[in-house]
């Protein structure tokens, strides 16, 4: 027993030093130059999350249990559809108005965000930290301007056997379906719609000449018409979700350690299949994951890491076209088709329906058009090597690791065809066709290979701690370039370094360096320094406040640095001039040559470089009366080089064209903010509560963006927030007194430039008082897509065995643009759609009917034609997008340890999750949208129930 | 133990040395090149002559026949009215295009046609100049086969130099034509640099086309059509460049750009108009070979624009039906009634004798019948009747406004609903017009009845114009040379009706403000209860036209702001 305390204590102390040093990355600003982990003092890190509190929310994709777990981290969903659901992740808001996408390093190497980290399991997660600081991400150089996501996988941290196990089981749904209106409301719209559209004919006046006769609307409301309702037909109420793991992991003493990790989960989606469907197969994910960690120590100065992590992924769906947009177009049509085209398959015949105007039945599209399935591989191995060189001088280290990252993609198709039929008659061309095997083909693939060399040094003399690294690193990509020849491969190399000194621990000052370079620059253009310095000060630590009762520890950081983005979206190797070919003249008298031209490409920029960042940071941390901790930090991004083009170039130069003017690194945007934390403990007898808080607020303005001037300067976007959406200022509804007898707008009116209007259209505010209302009175309408706002709370209670957790997730300071994603369900009938609730309350006046709403109306007058007056961006159709989810519930409880230790156990859980139960949102409130998915396959809400248990 | 850590030490050195050694700077040099870089160009021929080609597609890149809202220009002109209620062109009719929205903004393509030529000719010279050599590299010019096409290429290409002088000339006609003095850039300028280029006055530019007009017109082709290489006809050729001399002389000696009325501009418009006239009439090899066509109506149709003897130079397009489905009445299946002639344009086709107001359109200008579908004509296989209840009844939604439809390039009977197509090709220079061009500048330089020596005087060239077989207007009788003038106004008015002219023409004379400003009317027809159809005139617009500021286009606002003021706007605007 002795020895195998010691061997604790010899593990725990081998620990400690190998944890924060796997390489330069893994240090974590605050952590290693605070004391050790056991210290009380150290504040809680809310850039840092573990593994075990993302299993909080059971969810196929890892992105998707992040929300509200590391502040400065804002995660949206942005859809639900299993394969698909990847969420947007963004630190502290949106600094550029280039690629704003965070990196992801797993156990020290970058790893692509969409075909590896996705799907991680949540078990094998140890930690997952956000680093934002300006030290930390100097030492990225020209990865870390947007942030970086630093990953860590489970390790062995014991030395006997042990197992632990989980499974999840549950029910996905839809977190709201929203339903257009039957065949008797749309029916009866209609006729008002078409009503509408004869005002000019009939002689500038409304007159009722309904489409469907009373009869008609008679028997739709009696239920004997058609009356199909496509989403119910479609889908079906719930989705399972499936998963189940086992860790091992264990250790021959001072030898090695082990983890092994292995994961299976399966999610199946809401398309309403029958599971037994030939021709068909409902979408899901199946995902099977195995990694395994081995530490080795040998030789008395190494000490090894062997990490092998992979994943088989299998994932299905009813398309049998592997695009995205395939799914998209089929979210179109089963929400737009009207109730009443027809009966899902036609009465005489039995067959699928379908006619010329509605080709698409949208069952039919789900269960006869054959499948695509797609099956990727995944490996991921890292392996480095470590010397203590103690003997040398107390401190020194020196460490390799490589990774190699491999990853494939295959997929099946298989397609079939189905004939339309309608009232008993083939309507189009198509033939019913019995499924065909597709193709096999590969569809891409990804190798990259990464290493890391690293020297530290790490010693304390007296009062005085010294901790310094330096590091290098290469990486080479290789993506599938798909006849892209700028993306043959990717090379990357990086010096960096950081070094920090502790005084009497408290002061710190902390310097961090960056020096990167990238291949997608010229020669002598390609590296760059990212120097970064910070101080910080133990206020707690001073005399004067070493006893105060209240305040336990108070630090006070400044920071400041650069550091670089090199990703971005228009492109690689701007600065080589190419040339293209252009039309020419057309020439011939009775058959015409085309003598083609040749001409300059898009102009190059030979000192084309990185965007920079400039960061600076200022931040308080304190800890009051033993459980209270808070952290405010205020930061500042300026972004400049921003690769943008250059549209101020003068017209007889005679370059132009969005596709021949430059790229040059010219843009500029600001981003400040502020992050708050707060979180408080308290045990009340047996009873332990948490409750941990945390909000950023980040407000950004293009700074110059070489946008030409409008005509007026309230049309400008240089100024505003990235991505304020612009269009016109609405001003009411056109009511009778505002048109003569011919139909024309009296005088002193403003013209509508768009297209005729008549009453019952928006009116619009003339901005600029020309008297016409036109593209140059187009101003700021709203606040952007994105949050200003980010917020989460998080709730523990432990009581006895039972413990009970809730995350309330929140953002606000955005708008929603309702003629964007959800065109199709707020547009009635343009096009042959439907009509939702939200255009149930139009304006119209047809005394003779009894409809008059000219007063109270909330939609513009409904029209079967498209109107270009109506349906443009305006204030009329923003809508506020704020929101509060409650994103995961916990309910869970431990059998007590003399209970499970009969049952071999150490121990045994049981566990409800509900995850995303609630919302809370005006937007969810008067229209039944989901404010992150409001249009596409929505987001999913869950129930599950679950067991884990340790041996 | 010391021995042990000798090695380790060793490796741990060894390792760190081999990791620096690692960052060759070719490890970043990751770039393959898939589209031709510089390297590429220089080595192939072929490059040569396509960098030649360029500046033509400036020419066509705009379509004539769908210069506004897709549809021809001349419904911003009392020529015609649009049908459409909404379109650009009622930014023209109502007086509201500015700087931040002119629909005929052609400004930046007209300079990526500078630009082109610019690029052209500095490459060459950058090559030394001897296209020759240039043409010869990497290529076979030994074999008989390839050596004819050498001397093809080296041939072609001697016409191209000579070629993108008068291009580049032209495309800056085309921007005085609107902006008046315009910056004269005669090389390239890299992106980066921001030369401050004010504009160049009217009169600059004016001598600047002359120049390269004269100095390159020797070394143009004289006439495609007869030479060997007529799959090359539709560049410029000798004629077109000296019409194009004719015509840039002609405007500069307009009221508008001499306001002084100083004959010597007049009477150097007249020698470059008698110039190219005595070209043009050449009936050999080394002359234009140019005579008017027999068939006013048929040659704007389809290829007979490209293979009569009227036209000195037109430009291409693809064969389609674009225009008949634009302009056809609405009562055809496809139609959309587009841009319809006004009856400003109709009541100045002159009446012959037996004229009667009961039958308006017999015993007038056939040229009327040949541009203007009228009530009553055959169209489209019917007669045409716009009386209530008729097969083109006024009252129909998108019927014309102005009771006529578009004849003149439009082919009958185009089956749209089988999308039929047609060529439509766009006459830039053609001898009528050139025969105008003679009469006026030799009216206002030497009087109505003065031949100069140049064999034709003014009245005998517009009779020679009225006198096109087919047309056989009698001749003018109007002495004095503000009577002929009155008549050459009115002759260009209804001969170079739609094709583009009437709106600069306005501008020229200086007629513009008062009539484009004057509202546009049209007819109506109603059956009397006899059966008797009664013509009256009906207003259908009011348009507006303010000068002197409209005089001119405005140059584009980012224009003004990008240079930072050195580019001054155009006064008013």
């Amino acid at each position: 027993m002795n020895t195998y305390s010691m061997i604790k204590k010899a593990t725990a102390l081998l620990f400690a030093v190998w944890s924060g040093s796997t390489s330069l990355k893994a240090q974590q600003p605050g952590e290693w130059i605070a004391p050790d982990s056991t210290d009380s003092q150290k504040v809680k890190n809310y850039g840092t999350v573990r593994g075990q509190e993302l299993e909080k929310i059971p969810a196929s994709n890892l992105t998707n249990t992040l929300y509200g777990r590391l502040n400065g981290l804002m995660v949206t969903q942005t859809n639900g559809q299993p394969g698909y659901d990847q969420a947007t992740l963004l630190m502290r808001g949106r600094a550029t108005y280039d690629q704003a996408a965070l990196v992801c390093y797993v156990d020290g190497f970058q790893v692509d965000m969409s075909f590896y980290f996705q799907y991680l399991a949540a078990g094998e997660i140890a930690s997952v930290t956000i680093l934002k600081d300006p030290v930390s991400l100097a030492t990225f150089g020209m990865k870390g301007a947007n942030g970086v996501l630093w990953v860590t996988t489970k390790r062995a941290n014991i030395d006997t056997f042990r197992i632990d196990a989980q499974v999840v089981s549950g029910i996905q749904q839809a977190v709201k379906i929203r339903k257009p209106y039957d065949a008797y409301q749309y029916a009866n719209l209609y006729n008002q719609a078409i009503s509408n559209d004869a005002y000019a004919l009939n002689g500038n006046r409304f007159q009722w000449s309904p489409t469907y006769s009373d009869e008609a609307l008679q028997q739709y409301k009696d239920g004997t018409g058609t009356n199909v309702d496509w989403l119910n037909e479609s889908l079906r109420d719930n989705g399972r979700y499936t998963n189940t793991y086992v860790n091992m992991q264990g250790g021959m003493k001072e030898v090695a350690k082990y983890n092994l990790y292995l994961d299976y989960m399966d999610q199946t989606g809401l398309f309403n299949i029958p599971s037994g469907a030939e021709a068909s197969r409902n979408t899901g994910l199946k995902r099977y994951n195995l990694r395994s960690n081995v530490d080795l120590k040998f030789f008395k100065i190494f000490t090894g890491k062997i990490d092998l992590g992979g994943r088989i992924e299998s994932y299905s769906q009813p398309f049998s076209n592997n695009t995205y947009d395939n799914a998209q177009n089929f979210w179109k049509r089963l929400t737009t088709y009207p109730n009443n085209i027809y009966p899902v398959r036609d009465a005489l015949t039995g067959q699928w329906s379908g006619n010329a105007l509605y080709p698409n039945n949208p069952v039919a599209e789900l269960n006869a058009l054959g499948m695509y399935a797609s099956h990727d591989r995944t490996l991921q191995g890292n392996f480095s090597l470590r010397e203590d060189l103690s003997f040398l001088t107390e401190g020194l280290y020196l460490e390799q690791a490589v990774s190699f990252n491999t990853w494939s993609r295959v997929i099946q198709n298989k397609a079939a065809t189905y004939a339309r039929y309608y009232e008993g008659k083939q309507a189009t061309a198509d033939q019913n066709t019995p499924l065909v095997f597709g193709s096999n083909t590969p569809y891409g693939q990804l190798t990259w290979r990464q290493s890391n060399l690293s020297a530290g040094y790490k010693r304390q003399f007296g009062t005085h701690r010294i901790n310094a690294v330096v590091n290098y690193y290469a990486s080479d990509m290789i993506p599938d370039a798909n006849e892209d020849a700028s993306k043959i491969a990717y090379h990357y190399q990086q010096f960096s370094g950081r070094a920090s000194y502790a005084y009497q621990d408290k002061y710190f000052a902390e310097l961090g360096w960056g020096y990167s370079g990238s291949d997608s620059y010229a020669p002598g253009h390609r590296w760059k320094l990212y120097p970064a310095a910070s101080l910080s000060w133990v206020l707690s630590e001073e005399d004067f406040l070493k006893d105060n009762p209240v305040i336990n520890y108070a630090k006070l950081r400044l920071a400041a640095g650069k550091t670089g983005n090199d990703q971005t979206l228009q492109g690689r190797y701007l600065y080589q001039q190419y040339y293209r070919f252009l039309p020419g003249s057309v020439t011939g008298n009775n058959s015409l040559s085309f003598n083609g031209g040749l001409g300059l490409g898009r102009l190059a920029t030979p000192d084309i470089t990185a965007e920079q960042s400039m960061k600076y940071e200022l931040g308080l941390d304190l800890t009051l009366v033993d459980n209270i901790e808070f952290q405010a930090t205020w930061f500042n991004d300026r972004r400049s080089g921003i690769i943008t083009r250059n549209n101020l170039v003068a017209g007889y130069l005679g370059y132009t064209g969005a596709d021949m003017l430059p790229l040059q690194n010219i843009g500029k945007v600001n981003n400040q903010g502020v992050e708050l934390g707060l979180s408080y403990h308290e045990k009340i007898g047996a009873m332990q509560l948490n409750v941990g808080m945390m909000a950023t607020y980040a407000k950004n303005k293009i700074v110059y963006q070489a946008e030409i001037p409008n005509k007026n300067a309230f049309s400008n976007t240089t100024g505003l927030a990235i991505g304020t959406p612009m269009g016109l200022v609405a001003d009411g509804f056109y009511q009778f007194e505002d048109f003569n007898a011919d139909g024309s707008l009296k005088n002193g009116l403003a013209k509508p430039g768009f297209g005729p209007v008549q009453p019952g259209d928006l009116k619009y505010k003339d901005l600029d008082q020309d008297g016409l209302v036109d593209q140059s009175d187009v101003t700021a309408i709203g606040k952007p897509a994105y949050p200003k706002w980010y917020y989460a709370l998080n709730i523990g209670l432990a009581y006895k065995g039972i413990d009970l957790s809730a995350l309330f997730q929140g953002a606000a300071g955005m708008d929603i643009n309702l003629l964007g994603a959800t065109y199709n369900q707020v547009v009635p009938f343009v096009g042959n759609t439907t009509i939702y609730p939200i255009a149930g309350n139009a304006w119209a006046y047809y005394p003779t009917e009894g409809i008059d709403t000219r007063n109270s109306a909330t939609f513009p007058r409904l029209t079967t034609q498209s109107n270009a007056n109506n349906y443009t961006n305006s204030t009329f159709w923003m809508k506020n997008a704020d929101f509060l989810k409650l994103r995961s519930l916990q309910v869970g409880y431990t059998l007590p340890s003399a209970v499970s230790e009969k049952m071999q156990l150490q121990k045994f859980r049981v566990f409800l999750t509900a995850v995303n139960p609630f919302v809370w949102s005006s937007l969810y409130r008067k229209y039944r949208m989901d404010p992150e998915t409001p249009a596409g396959y929505p987001a999913l809400k869950s129930y599950n129930l679950g067991i884990s248990f340790t041996f | 133990m010391y021995l042990h850590d000798h090695i380790s030490t060793k490796i741990a050195i060894a390792i760190a040395a081999l990791s620096l050694s690692g960052c060759g700077k070719s490890f970043l040099d990751t770039r393959l090149d898939t589209q031709p870089t510089e390297h590429n160009i220089d080595g192939n021929y072929t490059s040569l002559m396509q960098l030649a080609n360029t500046p033509y597609a400036y020419l066509s890149q705009r379509n004539e026949f769908a210069a506004l809202d897709g549809n021809l220009f001349a419904a911003a002109t009392d020529e015609a009215q649009q049908t459409n209620t909404s379109g650009d062109v009622y930014l023209f009719n109502n007086g509201n295009w500015g700087a931040f929205n002119n629909p005929d903004d052609r400004y930046n393509m007209y300079y990526s046609g500078i630009y082109a030529a610019n690029y052209f000719l500095e490459y060459l010279d950058k090559k030394g100049g001897d296209y020759k050599s240039l043409l010869a590299v990497n290529r076979d010019t030994i074999t008989q086969e390839s050596r004819t096409k050498y001397l093809n290429d080296v041939s072609s290409m001697g016409w191209s130099i000579a070629e993108a002088h008068v291009l580049r000339a032209y495309y800056y006609f085309e921007l005085i034509k609107r902006y008046g003095g315009v910056p004269l850039l005669t090389k390239t300028f890299n992106v980066n640099e921001k030369p401050a280029i004010a504009a160049s006055s009217f009169q600059e530019v004016v001598e600047y086309i002359v120049t390269s007009v004269d100095s390159h017109v020797k070394d143009l082709q004289p006439n495609w059509k007869t030479s060997q290489f007529t799959n090359l006809d539709g560049r410029f050729n000798q004629g077109a460049a000296l019409m194009l001399k004719a015509r840039v002389l002609l405007y500069a000696a307009s009221p508008l750009h001499n306001p002084g009325n100083d004959i010597a501009k007049w009477q150097r418009a007249a020698k470059a108009a008698a110039e190219a006239l005595q070209f043009a009439d050449r009936m050999d090899d080394a002359g234009g070979r140019n005579a008017l066509d027999n068939n006013y109506r048929n040659y704007f149709l389809g290829n007979n624009t490209l293979n009569s003897a009227e036209t000195i130079m037109a430009i291409r397009y693809t064969a389609s039906n674009d225009l008949e489905r634009a302009n056809y009445p609405i009562a055809t299946p496809g139609g959309l009634s587009g841009v319809t002639p006004s009856e400003n344009l109709v009541s100045a086709y002159e009446k012959l004798d037996n004229y009667s107001a009961s039958n308006p359109y017999e015993n007038r200008d056939p040229r009327l019948g040949y541009s203007v579908v009228v009530n009553g004509s055959n169209w489209n296989n019917r007669t045409i009747d716009q009386t209530a209840g008729g097969s083109d009844d006024r009252r129909r939604t998108n019927a014309s406004r102005t009771g006529y439809y578009l004849k003149k390039f439009v082919n009958d009977n185009v089956n749209l609903v089988n999308n039929a197509t047609n060529p439509h090709n766009w006459p830039l220079f053609r001898y009528g017009d050139l025969l105008l061009i003679y009469a006026e500048a030799m009216n206002e330089a030497y009087g109505a009845d003065q031949a100069n020596g140049w064999g034709l005087s003014a009245r005998e060239a517009i009779n020679k114009l009225r006198a096109r077989p087919g047309v056989n207007m009698p001749a003018v009788q109007v002495s004095g040379k503000a009577d002929l003038r009155t008549a050459i106004k009115h002759e260009r008015q209804v001969e170079l009706a739609f094709e583009n002219h009437r709106y600069w023409d306005l501008i020229r004379w200086g007629d513009a403000a008062n009539v484009l400003n004057k509202p546009i009317y049209g007819v109506t027809v109603t059956k009397t209860a006899s059966g008797a159809l009664e013509y009256g005139t009906r207003q259908v617009q009011n348009r507006v036209f303010i000068a002197p500021k409209m005089n001119f286009y405005p140059f584009p606002q980012a224009e003004i702001h990008i240079t930072g003021g050195v580019l001054a706007q155009n006064p008013g605007w």
